[in-house]
């Protein structure tokens, strides 16, 4: 087949392809696919029928009072940082550092205190599983 | 756009299997399609809607292909000749049922639940209601189990390039290109 300088199929190529396919390759789409295209296309349809505001491009004015306030609230911040960077004591620091730590370290030893008991009734389970396999087919 | 789907989804889905050679593509390409229809109606002329749409989902498999990485060039008409069997009719039948064969074989090669889930929706198209109810399941679990399901089959697809069902429709004089 010739292409086009787009790629696309010319209509020629197109015609002879929906023929052939006609003739030679017809596929039963499955039944879901009709079901599944009219949900798209009520997606789509609620889309399209959602109201669009209308955005106003901004003035000058309002940029310029936009970056102000912006401005504002970045400077506050890096200056309540740079409070409590000052007004709280160091070694405060350093107990919420271990106290955190302790606790990551109390929820670790749970998490394996329950997966040691999982194991150990797991293990439990099986034998008499296997005890009453026994008992049901001796001598397997 | 309903009356369309029912008059023209075999042939679109078929354009797009012959295009792509994937059937999961295929069918993702068909919604597509008639998505795209619907949406851009008002450039319809109102003449062959058959052709408007087949244009539409040869396009579409087009760009699908370039983004694939990959194009499917017969070279020569007789790449068209190759498929034409004397009967027609068997040769038609023969892919529907390889294709179907495949879908069944990708649906039980799942992790189970998905097996079951994509064999039964899939396979032999029942609905979710009726999964839902046979397995005693809800029906929102279902329909999130077959959508797991189908992007599941949709990787092994796109896995193989294009499924058995498709590579083994290579005629002579077709050629794969392998853009950048």
């Amino acid at each position: 087949m010739d292409e086009n300088k787009t790629g696309y199929l010319t209509d020629e190529e197109l015609n002879r392809l929906i023929g052939h396919v006609e003739q030679h390759e017809m596929l039963r789409a499955p039944s879901y696919l009709k079901a599944e295209t009219m949900e798209r296309l009520e997606r789509a349809l609620e889309l399209q029928s959602r109201p669009v505001l209308p955005r106003l491009p901004k003035t000058r004015k309002e940029k310029k009072r936009e970056l102000f306030l912006y401005s504002l609230k970045v400077g506050a911040a890096a200056a309540a940082a740079i409070v409590m960077l000052f007004s709280v004591p160091v070694k405060e620091f350093e107990d919420l550092g271990r106290k955190t730590w302790n606790r990551r370290e109390q929820t670790e030893r749970i998490a394996d205190t329950i997966t040691r008991g999982l194991g150990e009734k797991t293990e439990e389970l099986s034998r008499g599983l296997e005890a009453v396999s026994e008992w049901l087919i001796p001598g397997k | 756009m309903a009356d369309w789907i029912d008059r023209y989804q075999n042939l679109i889905l078929s354009v797009c299997f012959h295009m792509t050679g994937d059937y999961f593509a295929s069918q993702d390409l068909t919604q597509e399609t008639f998505l795209a229809a619907f949406l851009h109606m008002a450039g319809f002329d109102g003449k062959n809607e058959k052709a408007w749409l087949c244009r539409i989902a040869a396009n579409k498999c087009t760009d699908y292909l370039r983004q694939a990485g990959r194009r499917m060039i017969p070279t020569e008409d007789a790449s068209m000749d190759a498929f034409h069997s004397p009967a027609g009719r068997p040769e038609q039948e023969t892919l529907e049922a390889a294709v179907r064969e495949e879908l069944r074989e990708k649906c039980r090669s799942l992790k189970p639940p998905y097996d079951e889930i994509a064999y039964q929706y899939f396979y032999l198209e029942k609905k979710p209601e009726e999964i839902a109810d046979e397995q005693g399941k809800n029906k929102k679990t279902v329909e999130t189990q077959i959508y797991r399901a189908r992007e599941k089959l949709r990787h092994l697809y796109g896995q193989e390039g294009g499924g058995k069902a498709g590579k083994s429709r290579e005629g002579p004089g077709r050629k794969e290109r392998q853009d950048g």
